[in-house]
């Protein structure tokens, strides 16, 4: 599994802890969202086809900094945006592809103090549904439906919260409502709205705690299952969740994270039985872990080292059940992403005769490991071993050609500790005879290679690749090149779709 | 072959010899000579294994300078391109070679000997060799 490095989203700014909105319309389109450095709503997108495109003001949209925008797709050709403007207006505007961008309109006359998100959900794709912590502290929702438009501001059941506390909302079937909030008293309350049964009354959660404003995360994995987050009072990172089948659990700690209070907790199910939660850590570090179903929770690790000011949000969307894109204001301000995209595996057991003297092994290993990431190869050492074999030093390997090996090559490769069926052996010795760098000769379904002293940074690479079925090329700028890997140019050496096609669908690569 | 051309030739990763050797011929011995003194063991070692399938008058010379090297890859491809020469061309090489420091260099070299058919040295070999490996493989590949 791989993560990128971060970069910077196109020379995009915000102030520290802004939060970045990103929605995906489509699996090859995504749309981001933040308050800038001066105020100005910006956008900007990514699109497979074209890549990342430069920042736009979204209809000259303003709102203090730091405030959230709310995004939503209620079909993959529309966007509704939400944000509280300058002047404690709750705002919206919307991006059609028939019509472009729309003017900023206050909806409903609503209110909410500077910087407060409104929460917004779209049960179906003709209704939104909205929520916000108004100036009276109350907990307000409207609605736009298709057929009527806007509604009146209406308070949800008599709740309060702290001026600008968020309201989070989720619906897991369409006709279905489920909200979350730290209360004024710092206890984590609950109700939902059916539409049998209209709004029910609030309801603590397993008796949660939270700083007052403290955001709850909320996810479905599926329509019976809700799984809740937040930063406790304690700062240690807590979960708890719903089954229809079985109710509300206790809170419990999450893998011993911990964050600033009122850190928000992302969170994102690339299927119903995995989740993955972002956080800045305590240390301004941004964390990862995740939860499945057949494994529970992982440990906490840090994203590509990335960084940013206490309390940031990490916003996270997956376009795929095998991709997610991260995206943050980092410490420098500047806003920055990662993705993390699932890969294959390459298990390779090293068995040395003799340490290489040209480079060193382990520059030949992160040689290998870069130039197959590029294929969505992940290449493990699994085992390292040393072989005691002097008469295999200086080994014959004939004319080492493909499915014909010698007595000696197979006297070797009959070394296969720790190795499964389906794994490589690379073999470093001193030399061959004859003296060739290399040599992928190997027994049908004895996945081996060898590897000699004078090889290059790229010859376990290239060796390994024709164990995985490639064959020479004749560019100078390509792993396989045949005139020899000293020789490449334009380091590091690439590896066409039609390679990484053939590497994929190799028994080793799994 | 020109000196450029050779190196660039040796310097692959896998190699086709007999078809090298076809191509460079016996006017490319001087130039692999100069290859194996130049001292870069990765085109060193495989110059002198080259220049052993190349039919020359001066091939021997330059195993030999290889069976000199300093570096023991250099020493091995000699050991190994001992097979390659005439016997009687090859026995003074093989001579220094057995008596390497390397246990893998006498070894390699203990299988050359043995198929040039230098019976006296193989028994010596199988007789005397500091490692029991080497005296074992020398005993095996004697005939009989």
């Amino acid at each position: 599994m791989g993560w990128a490095s971060w970069f910077n989203v196109s020379g995009g700014r915000a102030a520290l802890g802004s939060p970045v909105s990103v929605i995906a319309r489509n699996p090859d389109h995504l749309d981001l969202f933040v308050t800038g450095t001066d105020g100005g709503i910006y956008s900007t997108w990514w699109d497979a086809s074209s890549g990342w495109a430069s920042w736009f003001p979204v209809s000259g949209g303003r709102a203090a900094l730091g405030s959230p925008i709310t995004v939503v797709a209620r079909n993959p050709n529309h966007l509704d945006l939400f944000v509280v403007g300058t002047d404690g207006g709750v705002y919206s505007t919307w991006w059609d592809a028939a019509s472009g961008w729309a003017s900023w309109f206050q909806v409903s006359g609503g209110r909410a103090a500077l910087g407060s998100r409104v929460e917004v959900v779209a049960r179906n794709p003709d209704h939104l549904d909205l929520f916000v912590t108004g100036t009276d502290c109350g907990i307000y929702s409207t609605w736009w439906d298709a057929a009527s438009g806007w509604a009146s501001w209406f308070q949800v059941s008599g709740g309060r919260a702290a001026l600008g506390s968020p309201i989070t909302a989720i619906a897991r079937n369409p006709n279905h409502l489920d909200l979350f909030v730290t209360g004024t008293d710092g206890r984590i309350f609950s109700t939902w709205w059916d539409a049998a049964s209209g709004w029910a009354s609030w309801f603590q959660v397993s008796g949660g705690r939270a700083h007052l404003g403290a955001p709850i995360t909320a996810i479905a994995r599926n329509p019976n299952h809700l799984d809740l987050f937040v930063t406790g009072t304690d700062g240690r990172i807590y979960s708890t969740w719903w089954d229809a089948a079985s109710g509300w659990a206790s809170w419990f700690n999450v893998a011993g994270g911990a964050a600033a209070p009122r850190s928000r907790i992302n969170v994102v199910a690339r299927n119903p039985n995995h989740l993955d939660l972002f956080v800045t850590g305590t240390d301004g570090r941004i964390y990862s872990t995740w939860w499945d179903a057949a494994s529970g929770w992982g440990t906490w690790f840090n994203v590509s080292g990335g960084a940013a000011a206490l309390a940031s949000p990490i916003d996270v969307v997956a376009r795929y059940p095998d991709h997610l894109d991260l995206f943050v204001t980092g410490t420098d301000g500047r806003i920055y992403s990662t993705w993390w995209h699932q890969t294959e595996a390459l298990r390779v057991h090293v068995k040395i005769l003799s340490e290489p003297t040209s480079v060193t092994r382990a520059q030949m290993v992160q040689s290998m490991q870069d130039v197959y990431r590029t294929a969505g190869i992940d290449v493990f050492v699994a085992s390292t071993e040393s072989l005691d074999l002097p008469l295999l030093n200086d080994l014959d390997v004939g004319g080492c050609t493909a499915g014909s090996t010698t007595t000696e090559q197979n006297q070797l490769f009959a070394n296969r500790n720790n190795a499964a069926a389906d794994d490589l052996c690379v073999y470093f010795v001193r030399s061959t005879v004859p003296p060739l760098n290399g040599c992928a000769a190997h027994p049908n379904n004895v996945w081996a290679a060898v590897v000699t002293s004078v090889a290059s940074r790229w010859t376990m690479g290239h060796e390994s690749g024709h164990v995985l079925g490639l064959p020479h090329v004749a560019p100078t700028d390509r792993l396989m090149m045949g005139g020899g890997t000293w020789n490449i140019t334009n380091p590091p050496p690439d590896l066409i779709q039609a390679e990484m096609d053939t590497m994929l669908a190799h028994p080793t690569v799994r | 072959m020109e000196l450029d051309e050779l190196r660039k030739a040796l310097d692959r990763d896998e190699l086709n010899y007999p078809a090298l050797a076809a191509r460079a011929g016996p006017e490319s011995i001087e130039n692999l000579e100069a290859l194996v003194a130049e001292d870069e063991p990765r085109i060193a070692s495989k110059a002198a294994y080259l220049a052993a399938l190349i039919d020359a008058a001066g091939s021997a010379r330059v195993v030999d300078l290889a069976a000199q090297s300093r570096h023991d890859v250099v020493r091995a491809s000699a050991a190994a391109a001992l097979g390659s020469l005439p016997q009687e061309h090859a026995a003074p090489i093989a001579d220094r070679l057995l008596t390497d420091p390397d246990v893998g260099i006498r070894a390699r070299t203990v299988r050359s000997v043995a198929s040039l058919g230098l019976q006296d040295s193989l028994q010596k070999v199988a007789d005397e060799d500091d490692h029991p490996e080497v005296r074992a493989l020398a005993a095996g590949l004697m005939p009989g």
